[in-house]
């Protein structure tokens, strides 16, 4: 379903509109689907991925935010960045089972945001391609 | 209140080495399954939506389980 909630930025240039969306989408999960007029799709996205993020840390604690899950956890949001560095500021610590569990989580949270940037930056390129074909 | 909810993001819950630690999957499967049919579906129509994610969530556990069960047999007749 679409709705008008993304209309004045279509109006922007293709290559900028297109980094808008899988910008907006990595910030906040579901984002890019939100400029591109698909509101269900981008509230799924965003409860979903958000908690399962979210129950990972809770899981594992933000100590699991760590190198080398650290680059399929970023793929969540930048928030993920000061979530490490404050872990790392207090010297947190997370082990065993929680920790394992906790990296999973987040780091399949990351990997299904990436997809959903994908599908949002693609999906912005075939209404690109409409509209000026309409033109 | 606020502290004490964000505390519980500093340190990790206790999750034993258990088989029931593997019922820790669901949840998971349950967001794959929904952001995967969010992308993948042409039209969201919510009694459509529900079984085709129930499908996928069906199908991903059901696959893991034998996959286990593959695994434990090999390990039994290999390993012993």
């Amino acid at each position: 379903m679409k709705d008008r909630s993304g209309e004045q930025l279509k109006k922007l240039p293709a290559v900028a509109y297109l980094v808008l969306v899988g910008v907006a989408g990595w910030w906040i999960p579901g984002a890019g689907h939100w400029i591109i007029g698909r509101p269900k799709r981008a509230a799924m996205i965003f409860f979903s991925i958000v908690s399962a993020f979210v129950l990972g840390i809770w899981l594992g604690s933000i100590a699991v935010i760590e190198t080398p899950w650290f680059w399929a956890q970023i793929l969540n949001s930048p928030v993920v960045a000061y979530l490490a560095h404050v872990s790392k500021v207090f010297g947190l610590v997370s082990y065993g089972k929680p920790r394992e569990i906790g990296e999973i989580y987040t780091g399949i949270a990351g990997m299904l945001n990436l997809l959903c940037i994908v599908n949002a930056v693609y999906l912005a390129h075939c209404d690109t391609i409409d509209k000026e074909q309409n033109k | 209140m606020m502290t004490y909810i964000l505390a519980s993001f500093t340190s990790p819950v206790y999750i034993g080495s258990t088989a029931g630690t593997l019922l820790w999957s669901l949840p998971l499967i349950a967001v794959i399954s929904i952001v995967y049919k969010a992308i993948k579906l042409d039209e969201i129509q919510p009694a459509d939506f529900v079984k085709q994610v129930f499908l996928l969530f069906g199908s991903i556990a059901v696959f893991m389980i034998f996959t286990a069960i593959v695994i434990f047999a090999v390990m039994k007749v290999f390993i012993g």
